[in-house]
Formats: C-alpha cells, structure tokens, sequence
C-alpha cells in the first residue's frame, strides 16, 4: 500500500496535472500546475537536507576513527558548518560575508576546476586513437582541431570560411539529431512514469 | 581592501586546484574539499532559509484554514521525506516506506515538467528550426547548408530507429538503405561530437585564461606594494 | 500555442502507442537484450569486479528529479537495475556518487530495495549511495577522488553529464580502471567519446533502452516502439516544416 499503490497513484495524478497545466489553455489547470511546482521545490529543499546527512555520514566516521584524509573531512565538514550557520542564523543568503565566500572561494574554485578540464580534455583527445582505432576518430579530431583553429581570431581564406560553414552545418544537424532523440526517449520515459507503467519511487 | 582579500584567496584556491595537474595530492583535495564543504554549506542553508522564511512562518503566522493548507501540505510530504534517512533496518527505517510518499510526487511531478519543457522547449523549436532553414529566397550557400542540417538531422535521428530482435548493435543484420542511414548518422554525429568537444576546450581554456590573470593581476599588485 | 497543442498531440500519440504496443507485446513474451551492449555488459562487471576483491563506482551526475535531465538520471538507474540487484547478491555493493538531492533520494531507495527484495536489508549500508557536492563540476571533482580511496575496479559514468565528466575519466585512467558510461549531452557524449570503448558506451537516446535491456519487460520494450512511431511522427513533421519553407509558407 505506502511502499508503491499510494505513491504511485500520486505520482499519476500530479503527473498528470502538471504535464495538462502546461500544455492546456485551462486557467485552473495552470495555477494547480503552478501549485503543485512550488510545493515540489519545498521537497526538493527537504531532500537536500537528507543529502547533507549523507554527507555527515560519509566524512564524520573519518574524523573520529581518524581515517585517512580525515583532516581534509575535518575541513569539508567545518566549511559546511561555518557557510551554513552563517546563512541561516545571521545574514541570509545575500548577507556580505556569505557574499564574499561565494565571490572569493566558490567562484574561483569553481572556475579553477572548468580550466583544469582544458588539461585532462585534450589528454583524453589524444587517447582517443588508443580506444578507437576507427575512422570516425580521425573525423572526431579533425572536426576539433579545425574549430580549435578557427577559434585564433585571424582572418580565414573565403575558402576556409565557406568549408567552416558545412561542417558547422553537419555539426548543427549531428547534435540536433542527437538532441531530439535524447527528447522522444524523455518523453516515453515520462510517459511510463505517469501512465504508472514505471516506479522508479518505489524502486523500479 | 576586501577586493584585495577576495583576490589573494582566490588565488590561493586557485593554484591549490591546479596542483592537480602534478597529481592527487593533498593541497589539492585540501581545496576540494573546503570548496565542497562551502557548496553544500551554501545549499543547505538556502535550503532551510527557503524552508524557515518562506513557508514555516507563514504557516506557523496564518489563520486562515484554506490558506494554512497550501503551506502545511508540502511541510507535511517533506516531513515524510525525511524519514527516508533513517537505517532501513532499524524500526523508524521500517516505516521509512512512508517516504514513497513524497517520492512518488516528485518523480510525478518532475516527469510532467520534464516533458513539457523537452517538447515545447526543444522538439517543437528544433523541428521547425531544421525546416525552416530550407529557403530558396537565402541564396544558393544558405540553402545548401540548410539542407545538409536536414540530412543530418534526420540521419542521426534515424540511426537509432528500430531494434535489433536479437544481435547486438553494429553486427545485426541491415539492409543497404539501413546501412547507409547509419553510416551517414554516423558521420554526421561524430561531426557533431568533436565540434561539441572543441566547445568544451575552449570554454576550459577561457576559465583557463580567467584564472591565470587573475594570478597576475594579483601579482602585480604584490610588486606594486613591495616597490611603494 | 500552437505548439502546446502539437505537443499534447504528441503525447496523445505516444500514450496511445505505449498502450497498444504494450498490450500486444504482453501477449507475445517479448525478451530484451542485445539492445545497448554497454547496458549488458554492465552486469558482468559485478562478478568480474568480485573477483578482484575491488568495487564499482557509479557516477550517476547531477541531473536531479526537478530539472530537465530528471529523467535522463532515472533512465540511467533503469539500465543499472541489473547490476544493482547483483551487487546485493553478491554482497559487493557499488559506491553510487550523485550531484543532486533528489537523485541522492531515488538512487538511495533503488539500492534499498534491491536489498529488500532479496531479503539482505541488514546488510545494506547507508553510506553507499553517496550525495558528494551541489555543482556539477564540484560533482565530479569530489567524485572522481574515489578513484584514489576505493578499491575501485570500474568506473560507470552513466547520466546527465557535461564536459565535468572528464574529471571522472581522467582519475579512472590514471587509476587503470575499467570504464563504461554514457551521457545524452553532445558536450558530455564527445568527452566520454575519447576515454569510452565503442561496446562500452551508451550513445544518447540509447540511455532510454537500458530498462529494456537488462530487465525485458514489456513496458520498456513497448515504450521503444512507440518512441520509434514518434520519431517517424517527427521525421514527419521536419519535412512538412521544410516543404513549407520552400513554398515561402514558413515564418
């Protein structure tokens, strides 16, 4: 009863009511939809609390075992504490001080990371040939050096600029392509889901 | 002065993360860690703001029955959600089924938008998109390019149509025609893919470029002050 | 608003079709396999992985319930059901990493259950199913330092993923573990593209067969053929839309 019947029959008609709020000209069917979102980002606000309890379980057994890399869990935990504390009890979200933790430390460190993938992307590239000894490798690099190249701002021969036009078109219709198969498969998917067919809530 | 702080830490951060390059080492995952540690801080403390500010109060504030109901419901499934948290083999863990609840809501709720979005926010717009680029009043390069977006389009959506009853995917029986739409998906998603890739290099190398003056900025303030 | 009713019609279509289809596949004890090789080499990895005395990651991303990619992440957990109820058997359960919460709470519960249904709840550990950061790159940054801790043997990186997966592959082949993945983002695809075998990747929509193919029920088997119709539904529409441009009627 609780562990699929109920939550499934939920999952059909909020399902079912969202998907209608959205694609009917129905005012009623549109302020429930509207409802029923709101109500699920206060659940999504619950889930991240449960998310940070299974943060607290994997690193504070470190800390007081004294397991490897404790000390670096020590710090992960006491981030969390001090950035959370200070949100909640004294400046809310745009407070100055939690302002200047995400410009001084979240943004740079995010930043950091994304040009570390420079790195470990055009390291990848080159072991493309050791995984696929394939002509469509040397396509794939080919495509990636020629727009590498064209990203240097120097001016192009007309014939260079008319051959970068086709294959930006080929690449535009490749990942079109790809995008709207990756929707008709989001679409039956959800579909399952709301049919009731599937219960990924109550584990398959 | 703050600027200068937010500077020097973001520095510091910075060059910590790029240690990675030498290796797994223990500045890197020092950072890492502080970054992760911050995030989830982050998160979790908008999460119980949002929560707190914005719907306990009201619903603790309000008198109004019917209004109360729109606040106490979602309070009430996410109450539920919580008992998901607990070991599953302890007796609260036992009723943690309960948490199939608000579950099931969210995976409902999320499958509706989910489809609307990906229908009206990219099926529809790129089927028209990829039609429309077929213009005869463009020019004759306009309308070649066009049409070679169609036949990518179309071959890259066709090479994953029908299934195979039995034999895995590459070594199933085709016909010529089915072969030549794989081929030509084929091609034309690899075309796609390392265009994608050279996107993401460049994005990296932009954060790369980012980061890197940063560095320099701050040393040139550094060599300022030493020589006043 | 028209293209709110092009797309109820085209969710009429696909109810319709999963309905029909479903019915007459029931009917003929449909079997799934050979579908995504990737998805059915995934269950072998278990006893091999056993053997080793190492462990899985499964890197499951950052596309949680209320987004976009909610269903791209609950697809891929489809396609791992196999392996997760072998894991159980098998006493050697995967380490599931994911970015969002929500997914956190699905995955948690999938792995959960298949303890359950094997009778062996006792043995099921909470800290297995791991919430790592908020951000995906932080995601896959913390993620990836698994590689180094665990006794990890393979790597699957199988979800909602951008160019932050090559933080993943990187750590994974330094560590010479074994790879298999996937991802439905051009972005994402091309950078699994280098490190990821042809038999060992999940190209795109072949992320929504993973159900099929390691479990064989109708439902998912009928669901792919009613996605087949639309996708003719669609080829449809693209040339209506293309032949109409050419008579000037577009705009």
């Amino acid at each position: 009863m609780f562990r699929w019947f109920i939550p499934t029959a939920i999952a059909v008609v909020c399902g079912f009511l969202v998907l209608l709020g959205y694609l009917l000209p129905v005012p009623a069917l549109a302020s429930i939809r509207v409802v029923l979102v709101r109500w699920a980002t206060v659940l999504g606000a619950f889930a991240l609390l449960l998310a940070y309890g299974s943060v607290l379980r994997v690193h504070l057994p470190r800390i007081f075992r004294k397991q490897s890399r404790h000390r670096v869990a020590s710090s992960l935990l006491i981030g969390s504490a001090v950035v959370s504390l200070l949100l909640v009890l004294t400046q809310g979200p745009g407070g100055a001080l939690v302002q200047a933790i995400v410009k001084s430390v979240l943004i740079p460190g995010e930043s950091a990371l994304l040009a570390l993938t420079a790195v470990t992307l055009v390291l990848s590239g080159m072991r493309l040939l050791r995984t696929r000894r394939h002509i469509s490798s040397a396509v794939f690099i080919a495509v990636t050096a020629l727009y590498l190249f064209v990203a240097v701002p120097i001016a192009l021969p007309r014939v260079l600029e008319v051959i970068l036009q086709f294959v930006d078109a080929a690449a535009t219709g490749g990942m079109r392509g790809l995008l709207l198969g990756v929707v008709l498969g989001i679409v039956m998917t959800g579909l399952r889901i709301i049919l009731g067919i599937d219960r990924p809530h109550s584990g398959g | 002065m703050p600027e200068i702080l937010g500077l020097i830490i973001g520095t510091i951060i910075t060059l910590m993360i790029f240690s990675y390059l030498l290796g797994d080492n223990g500045l890197y995952r020092w950072a890492l860690a502080l970054l992760v540690g911050s995030a989830v801080g982050y998160a979790t403390g908008i999460a119980v703001d949002f929560v707190w500010q914005q719907w306990i109060t009201p619903a603790l504030s309000n008198t109004d029955p019917a209004a109360n109901l729109t606040y106490t419901v979602p309070l009430l499934l996410g109450s539920l959600l919580l008992l998901k948290g607990f070991p599953p083999a302890r007796f609260l863990g036992k009723i943690s089924v309960l948490g199939n609840i608000p579950l099931g809501y969210l995976v409902g709720v999320g499958a509706g938008v989910a489809i609307s979005g990906a229908l009206t926010g990219s099926l529809i717009p790129q089927v028209l998109a990829t039609g429309q680029g077929i213009r005869l009043d463009a020019g004759i390069l306009e309308l070649l390019q066009g049409g070679v977006v169609l036949v990518g389009t179309l071959s890259v959506l066709l090479l994953f149509a029908g299934r195979p009853k039995s034999q895995p995917l590459g070594r199933e029986t085709l016909s010529i025609s089915q072969r030549s739409i794989r081929q030509l998906g084929g091609f034309f998603l690899v075309v796609g893919l390392g265009a994608a890739f050279a996107g993401a290099i460049t994005s990296a190398l932009t954060a790369m470029v980012i980061r890197l003056s940063q560095i320099n900025d701050l040393a040139h303030w550094l060599m300022s002050s030493v020589g006043r | 608003m028209s293209s709110q009713l092009a797309a109820l019609a085209l969710v009429l279509i696909g109810t319709v079709a999963l309905t029909v289809y479903g019915m007459g596949l029931r009917r003929k004890k449909p079997r799934g396999g050979g579908l995504v090789p990737a998805f059915g080499g995934l269950a072998n990895e278990v006893g091999r992985v056993a053997e080793e005395g190492a462990t899985i990651h499964v890197a499951l991303g950052s596309g949680g319930l209320l987004d976009e990619n909610g269903l791209t992440s609950i697809a891929a957990l489809e396609g791992l059901s196999a392996l997760t109820e072998l894991s159980a058997a098998y006493e050697t359960p995967p380490f599931i990493t994911t970015g969002d919460p929500t997914l956190f709470l699905i995955a948690d519960n999938q792995l959960r259950d298949a303890y359950a249904r094997l009778g062996n709840l006792r043995n099921y550990k909470s800290g297995l199913v791991r919430y790592t950061a908020p951000s995906p790159m932080l995601y896959a940054a913390m993620a990836a330092t698994l590689c180094f801790d665990e006794p990890v043997g393979t790597t699957i990186i199988l979800g909602a993923f951008d160019q932050e997966a090559s933080l993943l592959t990187s750590a994974a082949v330094t560590q010479g573990e074994k790879l298999f993945g996937g991802a439905t983002s051009a972005v994402g695809l091309a950078t699994l593209y280098s490190d990821i075998g042809e038999d060992q990747l999940v190209v795109g929509e072949k992320m929504f067969a993973g159900g099929a193919e390691v479990t064989g029920r109708s439902a998912f088997l009928a669901s792919l053929s009613a996605e087949d119709l639309l996708r003719w539904v669609v080829v449809a529409g693209i040339l209506v839309a293309a032949c109409a441009s050419l008579a000037g009627l577009g705009g």
